[in-house]
């Protein structure tokens, strides 16, 4: 899967990242290159988490055979 | 026309007579019996016996368990459990009924669905149906989840309440099915055949809520379990309670204990993927902060090392003018004390000139010069009165006194060769005679021959 890997790549050179950081003895420019790369990666990943949609269907069949999705979960919300 | 009319006249019970004779043949008959059957309408009142029925298929009886003897039981009985007792039959006249009264109770070790369910489980497991390594991963952030249940269960309910809670970004699509009764099966199969062939989801959820065996016993089927491998897309079973284990749990890739639990799988690994990610993110900007202290830090350790370097050439002028004042005093002791010394050297030279001396020396040559000029002009003198006495001495022993005498010497000429013989000549060749004083110049004519 290649978003398993792009995502995975970017979680271990974040930790590489990290780990250099507070190791503390790169030179000053390097640190603030490899932060910014730190904080691009976390932008990566999180969006990567929140890609999904967010919603809830229920699967109907239609009388043709086919099928159809319909919001579902109105119901719940009642129940609350 | 009335019994007691007729010649014999039948023998007649009082209820009580006959309850009796009823009670002593039914006491007699089953007075230590072994029962199996299902509890049901238990009732444990304040008195603290045990009130309930037991039941099978066709027919009932009701039962009794008096506190002495339910103290000693290891579990309290429940409906519905099937059970194998020990006791007696009991007569209550007053409402003549007949009753259980019971001694001893045991839980059936297994029903015969309990029973099917294990046979299936060994058959499907010799099969490999369960093995570990046929089972698909559980995908990685999954994003789209199809969720096979009844859409008004309440599985349905607490797997979307925990999704909810934990803010999942999830789409899910409920697939409808009946999951308990006739055809419950076949409709969990078809769904899964459909969300395979139409569905491009991430993920299966088959779920149900808990319930009695009899309850689940859609999902302990067969065809189910091979569905569930067939299927290409990775399947959580989620039936029943905690304790509740199916074929469909065995069979799944994955089986979550609970609905709850199954939508907790899900959003898990994504929340603790977003909880590492804030943490990192905190180790970043911890560490950028720390190496920014660090180096102003030493920024500041070295401003206050390094002086200012007006002051410094100012204090290096300072230093050199004075180290040029020493110098130059130093000079001037030096060049003095020089000086001095010259002084007195010189005084000392002009005490002892060599002037004197010379001039004595002067005089000393000039009269050593006269004296050898002396001694020279003596010594020419009689050299040159011996040579002039040596001189005289030759000519009288050379040819021009042999001339003086007389004698003359003859030349050939041209070659001037001295002639000693009168045959070194011939008539006609040129001669010069050579006298004293001059010379003749003459010619041949004849040859006159001395014989001695």
């Amino acid at each position: 899967m290649n978003k398993k890997k792009s995502f995975e790549d970017a979680m271990k050179r974040l930790e590489e990242i990290v780990q250099m950081l507070e190791n503390g003895n790169l030179p000053l420019e390097e640190s603030l290159k490899v932060f910014e790369e730190g904080m691009r990666l976390i932008r990566f990943c999180t969006n990567k988490l929140e890609e999904a949609e967010k919603k809830v269907t229920i699967l109907i069949q239609e009388s043709g055979g086919g099928y159809t999705q319909l919001p579902f979960g109105d119901e719940e919300k009642k129940d609350e | 026309m009335s019994v007691l009319l007729s010649e014999q006249a039948p023998k007649i019970y009082s209820v009580s007579e006959l309850t009796k004779e009823i009670q002593q043949i039914i006491e007699g008959q089953f007075n230590t019996i072994w029962i199996e059957g299902e509890i049901s309408n238990f009732r444990a009142p304040i008195s603290g016996h045990y009130y309930m029925s037991l039941k099978d298929e066709y027919a009932q009886i009701r039962a009794v368990m008096f506190r002495g003897q339910n103290r000693s039981l290891a579990f309290v009985p429940k409906d519905g459990l099937k059970v194998i007792a020990k006791g007696r039959l009991g007569i209550y006249p007053p409402r003549g009924e007949y009753q259980l009264i019971l001694e001893y109770i045991e839980p059936l070790g297994i029903g015969a669905l309990a029973l099917a369910f294990e046979q299936l489980k060994r058959k499907l497991a010799a099969q490999g149906i369960f093995d570990q390594s046929i089972k698909k991963p559980i995908p990685f952030l999954p994003q789209k989840v199809a969720v096979i249940t009844s859409p008004t269960g309440a599985a349905i309910k607490d797997f979307l309440k925990v999704i909810r809670r934990r803010f999942a970004n999830l789409e899910i699509i409920v697939v409808p099915v009946r999951v308990q009764g006739e055809g419950a099966t076949e409709e969990i199969i078809k769904a899964i055949e459909l969300v395979n062939s139409k569905l491009n989801v991430d993920i299966i959820v088959i779920t149900r809520g808990g319930g009695s065996i009899e309850d689940l016993w859609a999902f302990n089927q067969e065809e189910l379990a091979f569905a569930i491998r067939r299927s290409k897309i990775p399947i959580v079973s989620a039936v029943g309670h905690e304790i509740d284990i199916t074929i469909s749990d065995l069979a799944a890739d994955l089986r979550a204990p609970t609905p709850s639990a199954a939508a907790e799988i899900l959003v898990e690994e994504k929340e603790a993927l977003i909880r590492r990610l804030s943490d990192i993110r905190e180790r970043l900007v911890t560490g950028i902060k720390n190496i920014m202290i660090q180096r102003s830090l030493e920024i500041n350790r070295f401003r206050n090392s390094i002086r200012d370097p007006i002051k410094v050439i100012q204090d290096r002028l300072l230093r050199i003018d004075e180290l040029a004042l020493r110098c130059i005093r130093a000079m001037n002791v030096a060049i003095d004390k020089k000086k001095d010394k010259i002084g007195s050297i010189s005084k000392t030279l002009t005490m002892c000139s060599p002037i004197n001396k010379i001039n004595s020396i002067r005089q000393d040559i000039q009269f050593k010069k006269k004296t050898i000029t002396a001694i020279l002009t003596q010594r020419l003198n009689e050299r040159s009165m011996y040579v002039k006495r040596l001189s005289n001495r030759l000519e009288d022993l050379g040819p021009i006194s042999v001339l003086k005498r007389g004698y003359s010497i003859t030349m050939r000429l041209p070659e001037e060769k001295i002639l000693r013989n009168a045959d070194e000549s011939k008539k006609g060749d040129r001669i010069r005679i050579i006298l004293a004083k001059g010379n003749l110049i003459g010619e041949v004519i004849s040859q006159e021959k001395r014989n001695e």
